[in-house]
């Protein structure tokens, strides 16, 4: 598999449409997952994630440097939109559905209680927790996604952590 | 100490996060195929768009380029016709060192322009006036 950042060079370049499915197809699953733990229905992440993937072929050739962050950008706030436009909880939909496909598909017990303390967090370090340690994006790719300084990234994670291992401990 | 720490809390969190979540159900692979072909379809589409803008700007730059060109021409002809009358101007002070260096012409002295043509000349100032003597 090709590197995200040379695929999408390519196809600015070259207007390389095989590049650019190669991309599509490496990230829009986790893309989807994302969404979906993030407090998503379902069927509104394949929306979301044709949505996303639209807004970023428009916009990702000004700035094809770190595409994986910017696309998670461009979802994270569709994301943020479209819970306005519902208005209806994201942290409590996200604990609900979590837990309950937790139940279906994990086994072992650990997995569905991270998850739930993943969800009790504010989504602000829901969203950083999620794409610095699943995602597996750099802090500096963290900070281009969620619009924040690098080093106030590099704090709040090593808070994050902390809280999460505080919590771990007690459970 | 403390980075050992937070290294091995980050592997671990990472570990716990990454088993927690991927366990989540995976997208039905016709539904992502299906947003690929939209995509895919708006690709070429935007090439197109942007073809056709080009083509405009093309369009536009040669009709200025012609106007530009009928506008000189037209300026170029309807000069040709109108000629400026030549005024001739009195001589500057800058003439004035040139017209010195010239010959004087001959004066009507009554003396013959064998004179001027000695080969004195050029040493000794030509005769013009000489005393009668008694």
């Amino acid at each position: 598999m090709r590197d995200p950042v040379e695929l999408i060079r390519s196809f600015c370049r070259d207007g390389d449409a095989v590049a650019f499915r190669e991309f599509y197809r490496a990230q829009s699953p986790r893309l989807w997952k994302f969404l979906v733990a993030r407090g998503c229905a379902p069927e509104d992440a394949y929306d979301l994630v044709s949505e996303a993937f639209l807004r970023f072929v428009q916009t990702v050739c000004r700035d094809p440097q770190a595409p994986v962050a910017f696309l998670y950008r461009i979802a994270t706030n569709l994301r943020i939109d479209a819970w306005r436009r519902t208005q209806t909880s994201p942290i409590n939909a996200t604990a609900d559905r979590v837990v309950a496909e937790g139940v279906a598909e994990a086994s072992p017990d650990e997995a569905a209680h991270v998850r739930e303390l993943v969800a009790s967090l504010p989504p602000r370090e829901q969203n950083l927790l999620l794409l610095r340690y699943w995602i597996g994006l750099s802090h500096k790719e963290v900070a281009h996604a969620l619009d924040l300084p690098e080093g106030t990234v590099r704090r709040q994670c090593a808070e994050v952590l902390e809280k999460l291992r505080q919590r771990l401990g007690e459970s | 100490m403390s980075e050992e720490r937070n290294v091995r809390d980050e592997t671990r969190i990472e570990r716990l996060i990454g088993n927690a979540y991927n366990r989540l159900p995976e997208p039905e692979p016709s539904r992502l195929n299906a947003v690929e072909e939209c995509l895919m379809r708006t690709l070429p589409r935007r090439e197109t768009k942007r073809g056709t803008v080009g083509w405009y700007w093309w369009l536009i730059a040669a009709l200025a380029a012609s106007a530009a060109a009928t506008w000189w021409a037209g300026g170029y002809l309807s000069g040709g016709s109108q000629k400026e009358e030549i005024v001739p101007q009195a001589p500057t002070q800058l003439d004035e060192p040139r017209r010195e260096s010239l010959p004087e012409p001959a004066r009507e002295t009554g003396e013959k322009s064998s004179n001027v043509e000695s080969p004195t000349r050029t040493n000794e100032r030509p005769l013009i006036y000489r005393r009668e003597r008694y």
